[in-house]
């Protein structure tokens, strides 16, 4: 299950203050992963539009952090590469997220207007099963220079040993 | 126009730059391929993705590489305005200038004359070897002047400018073809030097046995 907090909507909703008084403390702060969204790479100024680090690994129940470090950037959950039954995600651009990974599996996910540039990225939440939506990851359509950054992706996280079962 | 091209090992990248009316009417698409407000531009809807847009653009200019069309997909299009334009030399600028983060401040829509447009174009397959056409249709445009800017993975190959009559295709030649030519064109150019030389050299290595004969 994914639970979503949008720090800026919860500023703007009382309703949504409830959770922040369950929740006070940042994600970042509290120990919880940030993938930042940039415009540049922070190791290779060629590279534009980026989540930072692209690929990454959390235990389930862990939460992750989308933080805006710059303009013009969301994170939104890629259709078909997050397991079967867990909720989407799609934060507004320029806004926040914290996404909290329980079911272990592959987590494709994309930035709304960067995606055809290669703006993308994937969360392995590991455990028993977090394998079985990889191919089916795999096979999702990718468009534009999201294919050959999918490629590298892949490569990436098969070198951090990410990919196989016995990382679970 | 602008156009930048980046030919890598394993895909190729087409970026183009002209103001926003010329960019439409030299890719022959209306103005409806834009999200309009009040007839104007409005660049709200930028924020969600452009892509669709730079794929209506190109829907009647053929891409081509080699002898297959299609292979071109979106990456992006953006709107900047026209008395702030942004530089267009490398894939690296046209990677920036067509990203909505750098886009300006959202508010009232505004009229298409007032921008500069920017668009890149991205191929899953390597064009090294392979010239690419660029198929803008008649229109009954006035001739058009390109500045075209070549890269592959080590940097700028060439730049040159190209006037283009309305419906005539721009073909980019692979730079290893032209390379090969050149190289071939050079090798001509020294044997050609060499047998000069030769045949100077037995001339005047003959001359004075004849003289003395």
């Amino acid at each position: 299950m994914i639970f979503r907090l949008s720090r800026r909507d919860f500023l703007a909703s009382t309703a949504a203050a409830a959770l922040v008084a369950a929740s006070p403390v940042r994600a970042e702060d509290s120990g919880a992963k940030v993938v930042e969204m940039l415009n540049k790479h922070p190791e290779d100024s060629k590279k534009r539009n980026v989540f930072y680090p692209r690929v990454m690994s959390v235990q389930p129940g862990e939460t992750v952090l989308f933080k805006a470090t710059d303009r013009g950037h969301n994170s939104s959950s890629i259709e078909g590469m997050i397991p079967d039954g867990v909720e989407e995600w799609d934060s507004r651009i320029n806004e926040e997220i914290e996404v909290t990974f329980e079911t272990p599996g592959i987590y494709g996910y994309k930035c709304t207007p960067h995606s055809s540039i290669g703006m993308v990225g994937l969360i392995v939440v590991e455990g028993e099963g977090k394998l079985d939506n990889l191919e089916a990851a795999k096979e999702v359509r990718q468009r534009g220079r999201a294919k050959s950054e999918w490629e590298e992706i892949w490569a990436e996280a098969e070198e951090m040993g990410l990919l196989s079962e016995s990382s679970a | 126009m602008v156009i930048v091209t980046h030919r890598l090992d394993d895909n190729t990248q087409l970026y183009f730059s002209s103001d926003a009316q010329t960019m439409l009417d030299t890719f022959g698409a209306p103005i409806e391929i834009l999200p309009l407000r009040d007839g104007k531009v409005d660049l709200d809807p930028f924020f969600e993705g452009t892509w669709e847009m730079g794929d209506a653009l190109a829907a009647n200019t053929p891409l081509v590489i080699g002898d297959a069309p299609g292979l071109f997909e979106a990456m992006s299009l953006m709107l900047h305005p026209i008395t702030d334009k942004l530089p267009m030399t490398t894939p690296l600028e046209g990677m920036i200038a067509m990203s909505v983060c750098t886009a300006p401040p959202l508010g009232a829509p505004v009229p298409v004359t007032t921008m500069h447009g920017y668009v890149g174009y991205y191929a899953d397959i390597e064009s090294l070897d392979a010239p690419i056409r660029i198929e803008f249709p008649s229109v009954g445009r006035d001739v058009l002047r390109i500045d075209v800017h070549e890269h592959d993975e080590r940097g700028r190959l060439a730049s040159y400018s190209v006037e283009l009559k309305d419906g005539e295709v721009l073909t980019l030649d692979a730079p290893r073809t032209r390379l090969a030519t050149a190289g071939i064109g050079l090798l001509g150019a020294l044997g050609l030097a060499l047998a000069t030389l030769a045949v100077v050299g037995v001339a005047r290595r003959g001359h004075p046995a004849r003289l003395a004969g």
